[in-house]
């Protein structure tokens, strides 16, 4: 049998397929608890949501699948150097200081939907919503086929049949699940899924944390045993190079100021019925990296001292493999591994949803109502905006088997790269220009365009990956000049 | 086309010594200053790691306090009240 597959017996199958069916049900009771056909009510579920919710939701849709399996991962092959998605997790955070604030108190004042409207209400101009929207489209298309990618990966670790088989499978019926429960519901679907995921997730994290101990002893005993292990080994305890201390730095302002501008992280700041909500979730969120991917590090440096000797493409899926060890081992340990992969599934598939009803809320809003028909009626649009997620959900599921099926995969880190590089280039517009009115609509939509163009010409370049910087700080160093440069002599223009 | 005025109170996080304080912790917290072969562990973890996760629960703090006490133009109580 594949090493990397976890058998679940009728047992676990069934938890699993109830949990799924108890996402339906969820997206019923969202159904029944509209209070107009709005796109206010259906993406932002009308006057928001209170603190509890809001917290579970943010905590969900910011852990996806990725941090469970690719983190793991990562921490793997690099050891505790990966310790700096604490602290990436953590200056998202941070970045929120940056502009959280005015923003919802904005978004109430003048009833924003998407983080267009802001773009619109600050600068009136189709250039800069263009290009806001093109770029979050982009990054969310991004992550979305990622988390599609991880659910048909997800299934072929349960199931015995053959591998793309298992993963069209895994693709299909996720999907199609979260677009009922999300087209039936809307915002209050996914916010209320995002709650039961996100206790999920939680109970996960500390399964997680008692069977890899369980199985494997202290922290202390694996640290030992790298420390007396080969070089390699070593080095996955050992302080990181003076070139990898530069890509810490740098992945802490990419994730701090790139991930506080996701736009479906942007919907949920408006979403918050008040103000003290979002500060309370946000100042817990502060500290939920160390019930998170402080985890998954220490899982995946573990599974380096006990599996060594994995080649690359295996090291993604450790976490299946430790799994799979420790579900052989008792009764117990097979439901805990249940609890896991039901988290696994929650982080999936509550990014995915906030993802794409974020995508179907601009591609409507954003681009269908200015720009295709303007007259178009606010029930017409909700119509739209589900129609609209079924049709990316389906070309999207498309691209997630075509991909399967190459040679080179790109992996999931990779792709969690691009696109903080890319959202990175809208801080003038975003954090800068809500501070101050002296930024100006074309300089800030060129400091966009220059922005973009550095970092896709730095991509893949050796001499900057020698340095340790990503592509995109560049790219935002030279975007902020333009825009900066580019306002001020705007001003001075008689 | 005029663009519209977007009049906002002073933001408290946007003072000087946050960001000095957080530059501070984040230079603790990153592990640029330890020699590439320092293998010293306490309670069997190496030390570099437990300083880094230190200061990051200080960063995590500091954040949390700021998020709860320095809010902007901090809410009214009756915020709540809806809740």
């Amino acid at each position: 049998m594949n090493d990397s597959i976890i058998p679940f017996g009728k047992g676990g199958l069934g938890v699993i397929a109830l949990y799924l069916v108890g996402l339906l049900l969820i997206g019923w009771y969202g159904r029944r608890a509209r209070q107009e056909e709005s796109l206010r009510d259906f993406y932002l579920a009308g006057p928001g949501v209170g603190f509890i919710a809001l917290l579970l939701t943010l905590y969900a849709t910011q852990y996806s699948g990725n941090t469970m399996l690719g983190f793991s991962g990562r921490a793997y092959r690099t050891g505790f150097t990966f310790l700096v998605s604490v602290h990436f997790m953590i200056s998202i955070i941070i970045g929120y200081l940056l502009f959280a604030p005015q923003l919802h108190r904005l978004s109430k004042k003048f009833r924003f939907i998407t983080p267009t409207d802001f773009l619109n209400h600050r600068y009136r101009s189709r250039t800069v919503n263009l290009l806001g929207l093109g770029i979050m489209v982009a990054a969310l298309g991004n992550y979305l086929l990622a988390q599609l990618i991880a659910m048909g990966r997800a299934l072929q670790g349960l199931t015995t049949m053959p591998p793309q088989t298992a993963f069209v499978a895994g693709v299909i019926i996720l999907a199609t699940i979260i677009l009922v429960y999300e087209t039936l519901g809307g915002f209050r679907a996914v916010v209320w899924t995002d709650v039961l995921q996100g206790t999920i997730l939680m109970i996960g994290f500390a399964a997680l944390v008692y069977l890899v101990l369980d199985r494997y002893g202290s922290l202390g005993e694996t640290i030992k045993l790298l420390l007396e292990g080969d070089p390699s080994d070593r080095a996955k305890v050992l302080p990181p190079s003076a070139n990898e201390s530069r890509r810490w730095i740098s992945y802490v302002i990419l994730f701090g100021l790139g991930a506080s501008l996701y736009p479906q992280a942007i919907q949920r700041i408006f979403a918050a019925r008040s103000e003290r909500g979002l500060q309370r979730s946000l100042a817990v969120m502060a500290f939920l990296p160390f019930t998170t991917a402080l985890i998954v590090v220490f899982v995946g440096v573990i599974g380096a001292a006990h599996m060594p000797d994995l080649n690359n493409a295996q090291t993604d899926r450790i976490l299946t493999l430790i799994c799979r060890e420790v579900q052989a081992g008792s009764a117990f340990g097979y439901w805990l591994v249940v609890v896991l992969f039901a988290a696994i599934l929650g982080a999936l598939m509550s990014t995915a949803d906030s993802c794409l009803l974020t995508l179907s809320s601009m591609i409507t809003k954003d681009f269908y109502h200015p720009y295709v028909n303007p007259h178009a009626s606010e029930a017409k649009l909700t119509q739209l905006g589900k129609t609209c997620s079924w049709i990316i959900v389906v070309l999207m599921a498309g691209l997630a088997i075509y991909l399967n099926q190459l040679e080179q995969k790109p992996t999931l880190v990779k792709l969690l790269d691009m696109k903080f590089d890319m959202l990175i280039q809208l801080v003038p517009a975003f954090v800068v220009g809500i501070h101050t009115q002296k930024l100006r609509a074309l300089p800030v939509a060129l400091g966009i365009v220059v922005g973009l163009s550095v970092t896709f010409g730095l991509y893949g370049n050796e001499s900057v990956q020698a340095v340790g910087f990503h592509s995109g700080l560049y790219g935002l160093v030279a975007n902020l000049l333009v825009a900066g440069l580019g306002s001020y002599l705007v001003r001075r223009l008689p | 086309m005029k663009r519209t005025a977007t009049k906002e109170p002073p933001n408290a996080y946007l003072d000087w010594r946050v960001w000095l304080a957080f530059l501070i912790l984040f230079s603790i917290s990153v592990p640029w200053y330890w020699p590439e072969t320092h293998d010293q562990t306490l309670i069997g973890i190496p030390l570099w790691v437990l300083v880094t996760l230190s200061s990051s629960f200080f960063i995590s703090a500091l954040t949390a306090w700021l998020l709860l006490f320095r809010w902007p133009n901090s809410s009214k109580p009756e915020d709540d009240a809806n809740e």
